[in-house]
């Protein structure tokens, strides 16, 4: 048993590259909050752009991960019980989407869903249906790879037990393999929502920049901050509700553990 | 589906250099033991009756009820509908659930209703000697204390067939013994088949024995019968006997200059066949260094190995306990002479396997 912060060998020397990292990681943050204009600041964030654009980001990364749990946990376990070489395919699949630069998969859930795409006759494109779409197609890989690794470390030996005790699959997987995932899926949920939040330019492409159907949190900053009605400062304080919101979900999330194991 | 037929199974697994192909039937309520060398098929074949490993041919039938048959029609029903309840030398406590909860999980997937499985589950924990350890979650529990719960856990799911997979083996031997006896107590009335590599198990826990190598039985019986009639080297060394292979010749036993006679009746019958393919059995402990005389022999040192209550000296015709004093100064390749009482020497009949179940 290794005990909790345990000290380890690692060579003192990484601290230097170590701190460079954590300010790689702070300094642009700290950067943007000492640009945020606090006469106008409330004014800002409580306008109806920015009420609206927040609402919408939070409803439809929301849904999005709520879709994404629905349709990844299921292919986690999929990917989690299947053969090496199957597993290796499958796993190959579900990465695609992450090194492919968002836009891209905005042109290709265009080519599926658009008008002229193979799905056109839904009429998805553009609305905010679209929205959630986008957001689904670039945060499902994350749940999927979270869940899937936490599932296979378990392995089957528990389940195996329990199917001796008889406990039929749906038993199983309620009572031992998702309890047992529950640290991965944790995880899982807080990448595939915060991407989802974060989502840009697949919603730019599929889904249009249309205040109040379409328009999310990452599109009005970038509406404003080319100028196109409000100000910069504008920007930088619906930048700065984003993060806020952000980390007050992800803190939640945390807290929220079913049962899960120590 | 009669309870008067426990478990009757032909398994056959096929495997990389051999393949596992053993018959047993366990009554009723009765234990089978099953020894053999690591490697001999002994896990593949508790593997197979819980059907976590299928069957290349042969038939599981659990009280009458076929579970697993591969000639037609055949049958394949899931563990989780068997009634059998593997147990192995971890015991896999579920590591999210409470004591209790591990305990009811299997009548609560019977069906049993929460408040009932969990009061039937703070019975088994005080059964199994751990009242009120309900609360407790597995890691908080010693490895003794987790295999009594993985005991209650299999018991509490009312099998029809226990399997016992070296479940004493990572135990401490204080722990070990408590554990035994409370596994004899509480299986008293479950058909069981345990592996293990202790004849102590198998003298404990089980009624019959049966010995499995290179996935065949090679005999089986009764416990103290099969210990006491080796019919190979493997249960000799279990048995912690010497097993010397001779022929019967002149009413004794003889192999090369070494000639031994027995004072058991059925011992001397056996040797009555003159020419017959004949095993000497002894203990170590019962064998003397002797001067020159009849029915002495000589050997050489092979192995030197300290013992308990001394050393045990083992050569190419027997191995011989010593003090460590008698033992002083002897090495490797010594010659020595050797001598057994006739009370003390039994014959067993070579090649035959004994009353196969």
């Amino acid at each position: 048993m290794s005990a909790a912060g345990a000290r380890g060998y690692a060579p003192r020397a990484l601290a230097i590259p170590a701190l460079i990292g954590l300010a790689f990681l702070i300094l642009p943050l700290a950067a943007l909050v000492a640009r945020v204009d606090w006469s106008t600041f409330i004014a800002d964030v409580t306008s109806e752009a920015a009420r609206s654009a927040l609402l919408l980001s939070l409803g439809t990364g929301l849904v999005a991960t709520l879709l994404c749990i629905a349709i990844g946990v299921p292919l986690a376990l999929t990917i989690a019980r299947s053969g090496p070489r199957l597993a290796a395919v499958l796993r190959a699949a579900v990465t695609i989407p992450l090194v492919l630069p968002p836009m891209v998969g905005g042109i290709a859930l265009l080519y599926l869903f658009g008008r002229a795409g193979w799905l056109g006759g839904l009429g998805l494109s553009f609305s905010t249906t679209a929205v959630i779409l986008a957001q689904t197609f670039v945060a499902l890989p994350f749940l999927v790879l979270a869940v899937e690794g936490a599932v296979r470390t378990s392995g089957v030996e528990y389940e195996r037990t329990a199917a001796a005790l008889g406990a039929g699959r749906w038993t199983i997987l309620r009572r031992i393999t998702l309890p047992l995932a529950a640290p991965g899926i944790v995880a899982g949920v807080v990448l595939c929502f915060a991407r989802a939040i974060g989502e840009f330019g697949a919603t730019a492409l599929f889904a249009g920049n249309r205040p109040g159907v379409t328009q999310t949190m990452p599109l009005a900053i970038y509406t404003a901050f080319n100028g196109a009605g409000v100000t910069q400062g504008a920007a930088v304080a619906l930048a700065l509700l984003l993060l806020a919101t952000a980390i007050l979900v992800l803190l939640l999330v945390r807290g929220w553990r079913p049962g899960a194991a120590r | 589906m009669s309870r008067a037929d426990g478990l009757r199974a032909h398994v056959v697994v096929p495997r990389e250099h051999f393949s596992v192909d053993v018959s047993l039937h366990v009554e009723p309520g009765e234990t089978v033991a099953v020894m053999g060398p690591s490697g001999a098929g002994k896990s593949t074949l508790l593997q197979a009756l819980a059907g976590l490993e299928p069957l290349g041919a042969g038939e599981i039938a659990v009280e009458g009820r076929v579970v697993d048959r591969v000639a037609a029609p055949r049958v394949r029903t899931d563990p989780m509908r068997r009634g059998v309840v593997l147990l192995g030398q971890k015991p896999r406590l579920f590591p999210h659930l409470s004591v209790r909860e591990n305990v009811a999980f299997g009548p609560r997937a019977a069906g049993v209703e929460v408040r009932a499985a969990r009061a039937g589950a703070d019975d088994w924990l005080a059964r199994v000697g751990l009242p009120g350890s309900a609360e407790r979650m597995p890691h908080e529990l010693s490895g003794g204390e987790q295999q009594r719960v993985a005991v209650a856990r299999a018991l509490a799911a009312s099998p029809r067939v226990v399997l016992l997979d070296e479940p004493l083996v990572a135990l401490d031997p204080e722990t070990a013994g408590d554990i035994r006896r409370m596994l004899r107590d509480q299986l008293a009335s479950t058909t069981t088949v345990a592996v293990t590599h202790d004849a102590a198990d198998a003298v404990a826990l089980a009624d019959r024995l049966l010995v499995v190598e290179a996935g065949r039985v090679t005999q089986a019986g009764a416990v103290r019968e099969v210990l006491a009639a080796p019919a190979s080297g493997f249960v000799a060394s279990i048995a912690g006997v010497n097993r010397l292979v001779g022929v019967a010749s002149g009413g004794a036993w003889r192999s090369r200059d070494v000639l031994l006679t027995s004072a058991d009746p059925a011992s001397r019958a056996l040797a009555a066949t003159e020419g017959a393919a004949l095993a000497a059995v002894f203990r170590p402990g019962d064998v003397r260094v002797a001067e020159a005389g009849a029915e002495s022999w000589t050997a050489a040192v092979t192995r030197i190995e300290p013992t308990l209550g001394g050393v045990r000296v083992h050569t190419d015709a027997g191995a011989v306990d010593l003090s460590l004093d008698a033992a002083a100064g002897l090495a490797v390749g010594d010659r020595i002479r050797l001598r057994v009482d006739p009370g003390l020497v039994r014959f067993v009949a070579v090649g035959v396997a004994v009353a196969v179940a």
